[in-house]
């Protein structure tokens, strides 16, 4: 099976009044029909620009300046603009973090639900109409005869959300790109627009590729998860894999400072430092100035994502080392502090 | 709603620290904040004027000393209203607030204010852009008068320290800093009036969970080595957990269920908390041993 998008060493660089700032650098990943591709990380780390590059939304004047993006099999690279807008509106379709700026507040949004079926697949208004009814149906918005007519401002953040879903189908796109989708709602709210996109994909065999920086978000939702830092992804695997047994040093730390709501620990792990400065270049792993388990070799050579079981690659130097590797982690990170 | 007052007696903690030695630093009781809002011009002319938006609708809460309480809800349930009207930012609608045992009435007093401080939700909004963080400092602590003036600069220092920011920070700008470590410039300067509660809304929901976990480190820290009070108002039940010995939910503008942490996460009572703690996501997997980390 082939995949839906494709990415090989992207790089986007943003030119900014004091140098290029090389935010995402050297991506690779792919998403296919019906899987559910997670890409974690925190601000700054390039997760949302590498998703607005594949969708070509990048935020002027951030441009792609290496690599290729393949979307259903064609690569999309060297197109010219708008023949790249039409191929990639016609498979993908992309759901933004705050819906209200996401809609257009003077229209109604059954009629910007049916705006794409009647602009781009070309169907009568009564058609249109039809279909978006159809849609706001599908995505939980009960009774959607009387909130056809509603204003973006009438509804809450849950069904603003359910809208932007809605209006991302409309296309029937094969995959859905969603950018932080659930991070302004409520928790309640939360499990429910998750819930629409998991039957969405169970459903309709969706493909869905979901950035956030919420760890357990994901781990909900996806198959497959993208770790990011500093605009590389350091670690690529099986969600329970990834999970169970982290093999870079900073998806274990990012696990482990995540507090579980069922099982308070004294203290929280904490990862000392700050990410680099993505202005310069970086002579060797991004990580290894805040790394417990730096050796000499992480300052000066990148690590590549080295395979270490199917589908599992880890960017670390130190990712092939016995088994006991993530307490061998811990106890560097205490004798580290002691030092 | 629990009418319950005396706190700290409330439940009884397993697994978890209990509250204070329970003399009331901080109460509300029966508080009630409303909001006036003015339809548009079409309600008015068809006569409908305002309508009542009852974000606080008769809440009673109290912090003993040594304690923090955690406020959970969702957005619009009136939490972080509440927490303002704590703080004495906000005249309530009707209630009292009670500094240790004095009830407030119109804003506090200075000497009220450095009983009870509060920190910021968003670290970038609320520090002053032009003004250092040695200059943000001094001037809360020479409007109290918390040190004489020719000790000011030597506190402010300590300040840094406390909060764990390098002493270069005293003469940088906030811009200089990032989201965590604008916190902790929020954090200290609520600690400059060596206040006895603090409170804080939403202190950590702006920040990466890595930076996250190092702000809730510095509150557990602050907390046991200043004897100090809070309460933390927040919708992220993972992070009220890891930090409250007692839970207050509340929602549309009532306290639906209060408890020691441990008894509101592991038998909630009301079919709200229920909800909201069965729609908080987890981590497919825990199989990683939590490892008791030293600061960074």
């Amino acid at each position: 099976m082939s995949a839906l998008l494709e990415l090989h060493d992207v790089d986007v660089e943003i030119p900014l009044p004091g140098g290029t700032l090389h935010a995402v650098r050297g991506v690779s990943l792919s998403a296919g029909r019906g899987q559910a591709v997670g890409l974690v990380g925190e601000s700054g780390s390039g997760k949302s620009l590498t998703l607005r590059a594949a969708m070509d939304l990048l935020p002027v004047p951030a441009r792609v300046t290496g690599g290729t993006i393949v979307v259903d099999g064609v690569d999309v690279t060297g197109m010219t603009p708008e023949r790249r807008r039409k191929h990639l509106s016609s498979v993908m379709a992309m759901i933004f973090q705050d819906s209200l700026t996401a809609l257009n507040p003077t229209m109604r949004i059954g009629d910007q639900v049916a705006e794409v079926p009647r602009v781009r697949l070309g169907m009568s208004r009564s058609a249109a109409r039809a279909r978006a009814l159809d849609l706001l149906d599908q995505v939980g918005i009960r009774d959607p005869e009387s909130r056809y007519r509603a204003y973006p401002h009438e509804l809450s953040g849950g069904m603003r959300q359910r809208v932007c879903i809605a209006i991302a189908l409309s296309a029937d796109p094969a995959l859905i790109l969603a950018d932080e989708p659930t991070t302004a709602l409520d928790v309640t709210i939360q499990a429910q627009v998750l819930g629409v996109l998991a039957r969405l994909r169970q459903e309709r065999g969706v493909g869905l590729m979901l950035v956030t920086h919420d760890l357990a978000v994901v781990s909900g939702t996806c198959d497959e998860l993208n770790v990011m830092y500093a605009g590389r992804i350091v670690e690529h695997g099986r969600t329970e894999v990834l999970l169970d047994a982290p093999r870079h040093p900073y998806t274990a730390a990012l696990l482990r400072s995540v507090p579980d709501p069922d099982q308070p620990v004294h203290r929280l792990l904490t990862i000392a430092g700050q990410p680099p400065d993505l202005m310069n270049p970086l002579p060797g792993c991004p990580f290894a100035p805040r790394c417990p388990a730096v050796v000499e070799r992480c300052r000066t050579e990148v690590p590549p994502l080295l395979d270490l079981s199917a589908g599992h690659q880890s960017a670390c130097w130190r990712a092939h080392e016995p088994e006991d590797w993530p307490q061998a982690i811990s106890e560097a990170a205490l004798e580290g502090v002691l030092r | 709603m629990n009418p319950e007052l005396t706190s700290g007696t409330s439940g009884t903690s397993t697994d978890e620290p209990a509250g204070g030695t329970g003399e009331e630093l901080l109460a509300v009781e029966g508080l009630v904040q409303h909001y006036h809002r003015r339809g548009g011009a079409w309600k008015r002319l068809g006569g409908h004027g305002s309508s009542v938006v009852k974000a606080v609708d008769g809440v009673d809460l109290s912090v003993v000393r040594g304690e923090t309480l955690g406020l959970v809800g969702e957005s619009g349930c009136g939490k972080s209203t509440l927490s303002r009207c704590a703080a004495g930012l906000l005249r309530p609608t009707s209630g009292t607030v009670r500094y240790a045992g004095q009830a407030l009435d119109g804003p506090p007093d200075r000497a009220q204010r450095r009983l009870v401080q509060m920190v910021f939700q968003d670290p970038y909004s609320s520090l002053n852009p032009r003004m250092t963080v040695g200059q943000t400092l001094g001037e809360v602590l020479r409007y109290h008068r918390v040190v004489p003036r020719p000790q000011v600069a030597d506190r402010v220092r300590e300040l840094v320290d406390l909060v764990g920011l390098p002493p270069r920070a005293v003469d940088q700008l906030p811009r200089s800093f990032s989201g965590g470590q604008r916190q902790r410039i929020g954090i200290a300067r609520a600690l400059a009036l060596e206040p006895q509660v603090l409170i804080a809304d939403e202190p950590v929901s702006a920040l990466d969970v890595s930076v996250q976990a190092n702000i809730i480190n510095l509150l557990l820290d602050l907390k046991q080595s200043l004897g100090l009070s809070m309460l933390f108002v927040s919708h992220n039940m993972a992070v009220v957990r890891q930090i409250s010995d007692r839970i207050a939910v509340m929602h549309s503008g009532v306290v639906v269920e209060e408890g020691s942490t441990a008894q509101v996460f592991t038998s909630p009572q009301h079919d709200y908390t229920r909800l909201l703690l069965s729609s908080v996501p987890r981590l497919a997997t825990r199989r990683i041993p939590a490892v008791e980390a030293a600061t960074a």
